[in-house]
């Protein structure tokens, strides 16, 4: 009896398997686009534009040859019924790393392009965006030079989760650019990138009115960008003091927030704590307490710049700090209308306070 | 109840006689009353399994029949050199157990002669052969049944050891015995088997295997429910833990029950190596069984629906690998599982060299030309390769062989609803370990019903100052093994 | 009574409770609750985690003064033909908390996996599945659920990678919402902690049943420490305005988890949810399964077959989101009641019932 019934299982489910209907993805018979780009094209109207997407192809001599379709419209997923005319295989997006935007295309809100990333349930949250700096095809494009066994999209997302970790971005990706968008107090930023002698490079920091582009961080900015908005860890800093060029690396700053009467125009004042070695000064005839004398100096230096760029963003009327949302959670009477306001009259102070702690083997 | 199994209560046997007839409970001890003419007769008792019976009539019998009506008449008569002359019941029940012959009046029950018999053949035993260890001993059992129960019984001296033997099969005839400690051994246990031994109506029982088959809780599974093993060490290391042995006649090897899934992960050298290396060991064989059963799937599975999850390092090597084959990934694992296990038939089926040669050639000649032929991804046959070596690791055959098996609903299943599939698969394998029963007791033991106390020896085997108790799994009826406070309770030499 | 070897210790009940309620309303239930209480979200979990241990008290108080489960109880104090209407809304109540696990699994597999999967299939598959267990009785069950925890609990592990990107700022400032949006919030964190109530029905499996109040309420507040601690870590991760975007946040945290081995975890933590959501489906549809058997005297075989071809029925006839939602949000508030007001008023009548058959009984001796 139970043989028997276990047998008609087995033949329901041999009948059954038929008619499952989930569609196979075999591994080598499918297109993993890795990177995909959106270029402006004001010949399909305001909001048209031309997705290019980049998809490896491995060869046996383990080198990656990479492909790309593009195609024109104004709708994400519509470029990708079209894209699928030109390719040889199905295109499947769940191994996309990187989504760039050009300059153009960030003008105009951006968010709308990113609803498709957060719908497909393929892509995950740590997709890279980024926006160009000139031409955003060209960078998915271009194959770096000297790179042979890697794909484009996979070489970009390795080069700026390196410069997050290490280097002058802070934490990006679609989560983050999603939080901040929905958050109440902050605006949103993102890595530029450009190309510079066949490779991409990363350029500064991009910051949004909400989901506009308006502003792109220059040099010493984006470090100081970076210090403020997050824990830091391994960041290197420049400066000129009184004629002399100091360095310092390893930086671990710590950055916290004294607002005493939220909501008011009371000052606020951001406390930035600064550990680091110093890495190079040009001075050769360093005075005995130079370390000293160093720490004063760039703690000035720091809290000059600093305050130079808040009242630049302040002046541009964005909050890519997040200081809105410091203020909501420091008080019951939140109103986000009347912080808009009020936003670019408060007095913002930075205090730093800079510790060198090791001078390398000279002194 | 509490109180460890040590001396038996020796104090109780009031004289030798007494002693004598607490031996009779086993099916192997033998009484002889041999008549003679000046006296009511001569009371030979031994344990056939135990002495060398040419002894017995060789220099035994021809002399004693004559003329004495003392014992130290018959002491007289014999003509050998050592025997021991007492009157003290744990004596004689002592001696007997480890294959002396014991002579006494039929009358006068308070004195024994006691005369050695041991047999000698120690060393005509078998080699282990399924179950080689390096360390430890090398013996293993023979088709004889009384050799056998030599064997058992030189290792557990014991009056307590019981051996009920019973007959099976309406044309062989088999011999079974079924052995337990009384006192250790659930009673339940014993008649549980005994009833379904005797319960079994076929006309040939030609090895101990039939019987592990017919006496089965559940006959639709494909996991052996008792541990099958040609070890005597490994059997009366059972016995002391409360399980119960069966063993039969024509075949060398013998069953333990009940038993768990973990004890068939155990092979018997955990317990002849330090525990440190042996739990490792165990761990290993553990992990293997689950790389064997789910690998292939897992390759299947993600190759064919889930490309996401490939770590993109990886996907490089996957892709090329895979670009020349022309079968989607579920053909080509099948292909080469079943190539694999050619192999192995083909191996089994020839005589030991022929199958290594087999063995050797088939795998790298077949491999690599299938692999240069385009037919199969060179990942896939790693891949193939390791889980049937990961399935070889199971100390029990059956065992091995089981993993093997569902395997392939595995891998059908995961072609069929990638990921999903495996899970199912696996989800029914859980309800099907669940459901299975060693004896009436549940299968996978320590973890469900959870006792904590059995992990001692599971997936680690702690030290033995850790395994004072019996498992609970076999319900003994003393749960001690020995006093956990004289054990650890040593007195160190003091270097001065 | 129930046979010996079918019983189990009562440390178990800390499991079954465990499981039942950490299943299904794990995934998303953070979205309902933010949208009330916002960032004091937390402490309506809690809340809500301490109000459930009202009805737990009560069972125990009914079970223990009866000995017997519901059904004999409804019995006992109803009658036979009312007692049987009570009945069968309870098994109606766990028969749909079954369907509701399943088609709250089935969903994800549908949306994250595979988007074009037919459902009828699927469901044949976990229907045979589910059968092979369910008929093993209640040892297998009480088994699945230990292992779905044991097997499941390395989950919370991954917790480790999204705290990265958590800003707990946002918990701040505590409590600036109303008592009644507390409220509200709390009423809408029972869904997940319903479904303990299938103790009304394994309550002669539990040997001896009176150790295993402990158990239960340790259950219940491991649960509930579960829950706040996603939640703490879901107001840090997502905002208040992001949060309405997404319906299964928990699963979100899974795509900032990055291991070398494995790219994309949440397609692996989605298949490991199999282990914690079966054995849900089949605890809850063991207990209608025999309440039912013990209401009508069926073989439970039959009963089996039936309700397994109900919950494929189901899964075919809601198809879309919004019909899935409703019948979450009509168990949530017929759990509340159910809990909340029958439980109790249970629990009263039992009180009165058995004063009244003291004195009865003084009456009667004197």
């Amino acid at each position: 009896m139970r043989i028997k019934n276990s047998l008609v299982l087995i033949i329901m489910l041999v009948l059954l398997s038929g008619c499952m209907g989930v569609q196979t993805k075999v591994l080598d018979e499918i297109n993993m686009v890795s990177a995909v780009s959106y270029d402006s094209d004001k010949d399909l109207g305001k909001r048209g534009f031309k997705a290019t997407a980049v998809t490896p192809y491995y060869l046996p001599d383990k080198t990656v040859k990479t492909v790309s379709f593009s195609a024109n419209s104004n709708l994400s997923k519509e470029t990708r019924d079209k894209t699928n005319l030109q390719s040889d295989k199905p295109i499947f997006s769940g191994k996309l790393k990187v989504a760039i935007f050009s300059k153009e295309m960030a003008k105009q809100h951006l968010f709308p392009l990113t609803d498709t990333f957060l719908r497909d349930p393929s892509i995950g949250g740590s997709l890279i965006l980024a926006v160009a700096d000139k031409n955003a095809s060209d960078i998915i494009t271009t194959k770096p030079e000297g790179i042979e066994n890697e794909d484009v999209g996979s070489y970009l997302a390795k080069e700026i989760n390196h410069n997050i970790k290490a280097g002058l971005l802070p934490k990006t990706n679609l989560h983050v650019f999603t939080y901040a968008y929905y958050a109440e107090g902050a605006d949103t930023f993102l890595p530029v990138v450009d190309l510079k002698m066949g490779k991409p490079y990363v350029k500064g920091i991009a910051l949004f009115n909400e989901d506009k582009y308006v502003y792109q961080t220059k040099g010493i900015e984006s470090i100081l960008f970076k210090m403020l908005l997050e824990h830091t860890s391994k960041l290197g800093y420049a400066a000129k003091l009184d004629g002399d060029l100091v360095s310092i690396h390893n930086i671990r700053s710590k950055r916290s927030y004294t607002i005493k009467k939220p909501m008011t125009s009371e000052p606020i004042t951001i406390h930035l704590k600064v550990i680091a070695f110093l890495r190079e000064y040009s001075n050769p005839h360093p005075s005995k307490n130079f370390t000293k004398k160093i720490e004063k100096q760039l703690e000035q230096d720091i809290e000059k710049k600093g305050e130079k760029l808040i009242k630049k963003l302040q002046d541009l009327d964005i909050d890519s700090l997040g200081i809105g949302d410091q203020v909501r959670t420091r008080t019951r009477n939140w109103d986000k209308k009347a912080w808009e306001k009020m936003y670019h009259t408060i007095p913002i102070r930075v205090k730093a306070n800079v510790k060198i702690e090791e001078s390398g083997v000279i002194e | 109840m509490k109180k460890s199994f040590n001396k038996r209560g020796n104090s109780s046997l009031d004289n030798v006689s007494d002693a004598i007839t607490q031996l009779e409970k086993s099916k192997d001890f033998t009484r002889l009353l041999i008549p003679s003419e000046h006296h009511t007769g001569l009371c030979v008792s031994y344990f056939n399994t135990l002495i060398d019976i040419e002894i017995l009539r060789r220099d035994i019998l021809p002399y004693i029949n004559k003329t004495s009506n003392t014992l130290e008449g018959v002491i007289h008569d014999l003509p050998l050199e050592s025997m021991i002359f007492t009157d003290t019941p744990s004596e004689v029940q002592d001696h007997l157990l480890i294959g002396y012959i014991s002579i006494m009046l039929a009358d006068l029950n308070h004195k024994a002669v006691l005369i050695k018999a041991a047999s000698k053949e120690n060393k005509e035993f078998a080699l282990p052969e399924v179950e080689y260890s390096i360390v430890g001993p090398k013996e293993a059992l023979v088709e004889s049944l009384d050799t056998n129960l030599h064997l058992i019984r030189k290792r557990l001296p014991i009056p307590e050891l019981t051996i009920e033997e019973l007959s099976v099969g309406s044309l062989s005839k088999t011999r079974v015995a079924i052995l337990s400690i009384e006192g250790i051994t659930n009673k339940e246990n014993v008649q549980t088997t005994k009833q379904r031994i005797m319960d079994i109506h076929f006309n040939q029982i030609i090895d101990i295997s039939y019987i592990a088959q017919m006496i089965g809780d559940n006959k639709l599974t494909p996991f052996p429910l008792y541990v099958d093993t040609e070890r005597p060490d490994r059997l009366a290391a059972s016995l002391a833990e409360g399980k119960v042995v069966v063993v039969a006649e024509g075949s060398p090897h013998g069953l333990i029950g009940p038993s768990t899934l973990i004890e068939q992960f155990s092979a018997f050298d955990d317990y002849f190596l330090n525990w440190v290396i042996a739990s490792f060991f165990r761990f290993l064989r553990f992990f293997g069984a689950l790389l064997s059963i789910l690998i292939t799937p897992l390759y299947v599975a993600i190759l064919t629906y889930h490309y996401e999850l490939i770590p993109k390092d990886l996907i490089n090597t996957l892709v090329i690998s895979r670009s020349e084959v022309p079968f989607p990934p579920i053909l080509e694992a099948l292909i080469l599982e079943l190539v694999i296990e050619l192999l192995r038939e083909a191996g089994a089926r020839l005589p030991t060299k022929v199958g290594q040669t087999i063995g050797i050639v088939g795998g790298i000649v077949i491999g690599t030309a299938s692999v240069e032929a385009g037919l199969t991804s060179n990942v896939l046959l790693i891949i193939v390769a390791l889980s049937a070596l990961a399935s070889f690791t199971s100390p029990v055959f059956q065992l091995g062989s089981a993993i093997r098996l569902i395997r392939f609903p595995f891998i059908l299943m995961a072609s069929y609803i990638g990921l999903i599939g495996v899970a199912i698969s696996f989800f029914f394998l859980l309800v099907h370990l669940l459901r299975l029963k060693s004896l009436g007791r549940p299968f996978i033991e320590p973890l469900f019903p959870l006792r904590l106390s059995d992990w001692k020896d599971a997936l680690v085997r702690l030290p033995f100052s850790f395994q004072a108790k019996r498992p609970v799994e076999v319900q003994s009826e003393n749960l001690m093994r020995f006093d956990e406070k004289m054990a650890s309770d040593k007195n160190p030499v003091k270097e001065e | 009574m129930v046979n010996k070897s079918e019983r189990i210790p009562p440390y178990f009940v800390f499991f079954l409770v465990v499981k039942v309620q950490t299943g299904t309303g794990v995934l998303g239930f953070q979205r309902l609750i933010m949208h009330s209480a916002g960032n004091d979200a937390w402490i309506a979990v809690i809340f809500g985690g301490i109000v459930c241990l009202l009805p737990i008290w009560c069972m125990f108080n009914i079970l223990h003064s009866h000995e017997k489960d519901l059904i004999g109880v409804h019995k006992q104090i109803f009658g036979k033909y009312i007692g049987g209407i009570l009945s069968m809304i309870w098994i109606i109540f766990w028969l749909m908390l079954s369907i509701a696990a399943y088609m709250t699994y089935a969903e994800i597999i549908g949306t994250w996996l595979f988007p074009q999967i037919n459902i009828l299939p699927l469901s044949i598959v976990f229907a045979i599945v589910i059968y092979y267990a369910v008929s093993g009785g209640f040892r297998i069950i009480a088994g699945l659920c230990f292992l779905g925890v044991i097997l499941t609990s390395f989950l919370i592990l991954t917790i480790y990678f999204p705290i990265g990107y958590a800003q707990f700022h946002n918990l701040l400032p505590i409590w600036h919402h109303s008592i009644k949006e507390m409220a509200i919030g709390t009423k809408d964190m029972s869904l997940s902690y319903l479904g303990f109530s299938t103790m009304l029905m394994y309550y002669p499996f539990i040997d001896p049943f009176k150790k295993a109040k402990k158990w239960a309420y340790m259950g219940n507040l491991t649960t509930m420490l579960f829950y706040s601690l996603i939640m703490v870590l879901t107001i840090g991760y997502f905002t208040e305005a992001q949060i309405e975007r997404y319906i299964w946040p928990t699963l979100n945290f899974w795509s900032s988890v990055k291991i070398p081995f494995v790219e994309r975890f949440e397609y692996v933590g989605i298949t490991m949810l199999m282990f914690s959501i079966v054995p849900i489906i089949c605890l809850t549809i063991w207990a209608a399964i025999q309440g039912t058997g013990r209401l009508f005297n069926v073989k439970s075989k039959k009963i089996t077959f039936l309700y397994l071809i109900i919950l494929i029925a189901f899964s075919l006839s809601l198809n879309s989101r919004e019909e899935v939602n409703s019948l979450l949000n009509f168990l949530g508030n017929a759990g509340l009641y159910l809990y909340l007001v029958y439980i109790p008023a249970l629990y009263f009548i039992t009180l009165i019932m058995s004063k009244r058959t003291k004195k009865g009984r003084d009456f009667h001796e004197n």
